[in-house]
């Protein structure tokens, strides 16, 4: 039995020669210095003020009485939950932000979020259990599945259905839905959403110097992302970009290693990516392997993070989105707060610090419910008629709801990492730089 | 070479060095299923533990991603240790185990959420450019790259693999492990020490998974439902090798990436997590039908 | 001097009590024969002396110490090993490397190489040195059960429990297992020898035990028993040697 010991004994030697190997190879593994910088750290102070166009925030006064609950089912846990715990952030900075504004109309607002752990079914039975429980509103829960399964139960009580990410835009919700993003806002004909949002993607690649005119698709199989790819393709062949190569993967891939290959071997002007998470990070890693360089590269869905984590190399990248925090969108007062508070909330929960698409929706949503609740009162009907009659002032634009399936004002934009910053770059009124191209 | 086989070349070393830190993976999973009979799916989630806790130690401490080692080699040789003595302390049966082991892979992956965040982190950028640049082969294969972090996975695949191999056929106590394995009763009969050898297999296993959660922490970037994607690949392997053989889920694993490497460069990348079943269904539809090709053959020599 | 002593052993599977207070003792040197009807407990008081089965009740005392309560592999260290009844070879190992798993683990714990080597005198002593090398499928029945003492043999121990190690053979092999059995007294070994074969039994064994449902019917010298009236209408009123 004592030579139990040895095997232990044994591995341990080889792995610290084989460290030892690698590191006098490779002078030292980890960079001299080590810590990453905080993207949020020049962030400027701000001052508190209202969350919302007509309300008055008032610090010295504690709100009283009955709390206004708002109730969300949330995947907290499981696949989605990483940017589901982002809008769990979110909710739990405008509650307390609201709270420290003395409340609306006096009363405190309270929310409680169910864990529906990305489970369409659980997503269904956490709304109905909130409606059971009778809170006053309701918060959409995250992603396109999700905001559907819920929708049935919500929609049936006469609850108003803010939303912040829905995937699924061809599938009509309703009168009572107010999405703070989508896609293809203002238009009519559902077959034409992802047409809409494509077309923007074109028009931001042709006002740089050096449109594309090769592009290698390389597609995740989620269904926005096929749906993205589906309709740029066409858009940027009219334009005059031939496709060189196309191909799909599954879901959570993470060997990119034989795609990047393939990406090499047709060396296109632009690699337009339909892929969401860590894609980016992980098709970046097999570049590196084969030491590829891009010469132009978009990502649809990346988490911020993801990109974050490229460092220098993700210069350049192109993605979608519908804010960063920059003039003219980041200038006012409230996007100054939100991106302030949100920074500390986030560094807490170890979120990416920085307000882009997710969190700017995010609070959005919660904008637009807040504004129906102080303009309606506490009635989901008056709520759900003064939304459909009146625009919001959100961080993200000015938002109506007159489209198919209520989706108005077009948030569609293009960002680019310029300089490590994320910048929008399209369209021109809400861009902070122009779009940068490499001949 | 031309341009496409030179392609071919790079994507099956790439397949073969993934398939390394596969291996590396599956060693641990092979050992426990083929010698404790315990499918253990948890030994994924502590690979995945491991390269959380690199990263830890790593980005907060800033401590030598190898002097991590220090900490959780030995520690997960507690938890390996641990985990078997439940299963021995409630006698549990196989498919007990296989259910247990499947729970803690469900709790692991929503605690490693709520202690790390679900987000994505990734040590890479912290990484020396030494350490992330890829390097070239020397002549006469100039072209083809490999990254160091990569190198690493070989050498640490190779080594432990080498080891555990060794120490199962050449040693007393792999010899105690394997004669356990066969009739746990007459092993202890023939005085093996039953109980302390299973929680030390059960321990070493589980060191492996500190040690390749290190490469992994290293290589790619991490996520709580990471362990979801290597399944396949690691089952797979596991199964192709032998259970509990070490070297043949080595080979399994980097046979397996190879083809779903290659598979990709020439068919659509979205198969390819279905190649590794596609071997594995082969390789287990392959054998009887050989043997009834070759009874059929027999049969009619002899009428 | 005694170098076992069973006191009182009972042994209960539920409600059915296979061993009833059973007393055995056997010293130092000495072969002692253990005879019973079919389900007379024999197998099982085996196990519980080998620790396979714990007992319900009663004490097992080996070379002065209670070993009641321990491990099989505890006992085996201590100097106990066993045969079964049916052959278990570990189906993967070679035949030597069966012997040499216990050389290894047993009272003298050795390397690998010194096993295999001791494995193969072993192997000589019971006339299996030519298979040292085969697979133990290819083993015919009677090379099975002297590889099963071969197995206890190489565990040095200094008690061997042997159960029905000459069942199923011919004449000349069970000739030749008698005479390994009997050369294991001068290796210093003391047996517990099951056997159906009563006369075999009674050739070979110092002293006779014989159980009957459980309980100690007879025990004394092998010619003193067999005449016991008890023990023959035991064994279904028949002669001695059925």
């Amino acid at each position: 039995m004592f030579s139990m010991i040895k095997k232990p004994a044994a591995r341990g030697i080889a792995v610290s020669a084989c460290a030892a190997l690698l590191l006098s190879g490779c002078g030292g593994v980890v960079k001299e210095d080590g810590k990453k910088a905080d993207p949020a750290a020049d962030l400027p102070d701000a001052e508190i003020v209202s969350p919302i166009a007509g309300m008055e925030c008032k610090t010295d006064a504690e709100p009283t009485g009955d709390p206004i609950v708002v109730g969300g089912s949330l995947s907290l846990t499981g696949p989605l939950a990483p940017t589901a715990t982002l809008h769990k952030a979110v909710g739990d900075l405008v509650v307390e932000w609201v709270n420290d504004c003395g409340g609306i109309d006096g009363r405190p607002l309270e929310w409680k979020v169910l864990d529906d752990q990305g489970a369409p079914a659980t997503v269904t039975s956490n709304y109905e259990r909130l409606i059971g429980d009778k809170v006053d509103f309701v918060m959409g829960p995250y992603g396109g599945a999700a905001a559907l399964a819920g929708a049935g139960p919500v929609t049936r009580a006469g609850y108003a259905y803010p939303t912040a990410t829905n995937g699924a835009p061809d599938k009509l919700i309703g009168e009572n839905h107010f999405p703070s993003w989508h896609i293809g806002g203002g238009v009519e004909d559902p077959t034409k959403m992802f047409a809409a949002q494509a077309q923007t993607f074109v028009d931001a690649v042709k006002s740089g110097a050096n449109p594309p005119k090769s592009v290698f698709y390389a597609t995740s199989k989620f269904p926005t992302t096929l749906s993205y790819t589906a309709s740029t393709k066409p858009a940027l062949e009219d334009a005059g970009a031939k496709t060189v190569g196309d191909v799909e993967y599954d879901l959570g891939t993470t060997d990119f290693s034989s795609i990047a290959i393939r990406i090499q071997n047709a060396d296109p002007d632009l690699v337009y990516v339909g892929g969401l998470g860590a894609d980016i990070t992980n098709l970046y890693q097999a570049f590196d392997a084969i030491g590829y360089t891009p010469k132009g590269i978009y990502v649809a869905l990346p988490a911020p993070a993801a990109v974050q984590g490229l460092g220098d190399k993700a210069d350049g990248l192109l993605l979608s989105s519908i804010y960063e925090n920059h003039p003219p969108l980041g200038d006012t007062d409230v996007a100054k707060y939100f991106a302030k508070s949100y920074s500390e909330i986030a560094g807490k929960e170890k979120l990416f610090p920085l307000v882009e698409t997710q969190a700017a929706a995010g609070f959005s949503a919660w904008q637009i419910l807040l504004t129906g609740i102080n303009e309606a009162g506490v009635d989901n009907k008056a709520v759900i008629d003064w939304l459909n009659g009146h625009d919001v002032e959100t961080l993200v634009g000015t938002a109506n709801f007159d489209g198919f399936n209520n989706y108005g004002s077009d948030f569609t934009r293009v960002a680019q990492i310029q300089d490590g910053k994320r910048v929008l770059v399209w369209p021109e009124d809400v861009a902070g730089a122009e779009i940068d191209e490499k001949p | 070479m031309s341009v496409s086989s030179m392609a071919l070349a790079q994507t099956l070393l790439n397949g073969a060095l993934l398939g390394c830190l596969f291996g590396s993976i599956a060693l641990g999973l092979s050992v426990k299923w083929g010698h404790l009979g315990v499918a253990d799916f948890f030994h994924l989630s502590l690979t995945l533990l491991g390269a959380y806790v690199t990263y830890s130690l790593v980005s907060e401490q800033l401590w030598d991603p190898f002097l991590t080692l220090v900490v959780t080699v030995p520690a997960f040789f507690l938890i390996g240790v641990g985990v078997q003595w439940i299963f021995l302390a409630l006698k549990a049966e196989a498919f007990t185990a296989l259910l247990i082991t499947f729970a803690l892979f469900m709790v692991t992956e929503s605690a490693v959420s709520m202690i790390w965040s679900p987000d994505l982190l990734n040590l890479r950028p912290m990484l020396a450019d030494s350490f992330t640049t890829s390097l070239r082969l020397p002549e006469p294969l100039p072209q083809l790259a490999v990254q160091p972090v990569d190198l690493l996975a070989l050498v640490c695949a190779v080594v432990m693999v080498g080891v555990s191999a060794f120490a199962l056929g050449r040693t007393r106590s792999g010899r105690a492990v394997q004669a356990m394995r066969q009739d746990s009763e007459i092993a202890q009969t023939l005085g093996v020490r039953v109980v302390p050898l299973t929680l030390a297999v059960s321990g070493l296993a589980a060191s492996t998974a500190a040690v390749a959660g290190m490469v992994v922490a290293l290589r790619m970037p991490l996520s709580p439902s990471l362990p979801l994607q290597w399944i396949g690949a690691v089952v797979v392997a596991t199964m192709l090798g032998g259970l509990g053989r070490p070297v043949g889920a080595l080979v399994a694993a980097i046979v397996v990436m190879m083809i779903q490497n290659a598979w990709s460069l020439w068919f659509p990348p979205q198969w390819s997590p279905a190649v590794a079943f596609g071997v594995l269904f082969l390789f287990l539809a392959g054998g009887p039908a050989i043997r009834f090709v070759r009874e059929s053959m027999t049969a009619r020599r002899l009428a | 001097m005694s170098l076992l002593r069973c006191t009182g052993v009972t042994k209960r599977f539920g409600g059915v009590t296979a061993l009833a207070e059973v007393d055995l003792e056997v010293n130092e040197g000495e072969i002692v024969g253990l005879v019973g009807p079919n389900g007379s407990g024999k197998t099982t008081l085996l196990s519980t002396i080998a620790g396979s089965l714990p007992v319900s009740a009663g004490t097992i005392e080996f070379a002065g110490r209670d070993i009641t309560r321990s491990t099989p592999h505890h006992r085996a260290h201590a100097g106990i090993s066993r045969t079964f009844q049916v052959p278990r070879p570990l189906p993967s190992f070679s035949v030597e490397e069966n012997v040499a798993t216990g050389c290894m683990f047993g009272r003298d714990s050795m390397g690998r190489t010194a096993a295999l080597a001791k494995a193969r005198t072993v192997l000589e002593l019971v006339g299996l040195g030519e298979h040292a090398g085969s697979e133990v499928g290819k083993l015919t029945l009677h090379e099975r059960k002297f590889l099963e003492i071969a197995r206890a043999i190489a565990l040095d121990p200094q008690l061997i429990l042997l159960d029905e190690v000459l069942g199923g053979l011919n004449p000349s092999e069970a000739a030749l297992g008698m005479e390994l059995i009997a050369s294991l007294r001068t290796r210093g070994m003391s047996v517990i020898y099951i056997e159906h074969n009563v006369r075999a039994v009674s050739t070979l064994a110092d002293r006779m035990y014989v159980l009957n449902q459980g309980r100690n019917l007879a025990h004394g010298l092998p010619a003193d028993v067999l005449d016991d009236p008890r023990v023959v209408e035991a064994y279904l009123g028949g002669p001695t040697d059925a």
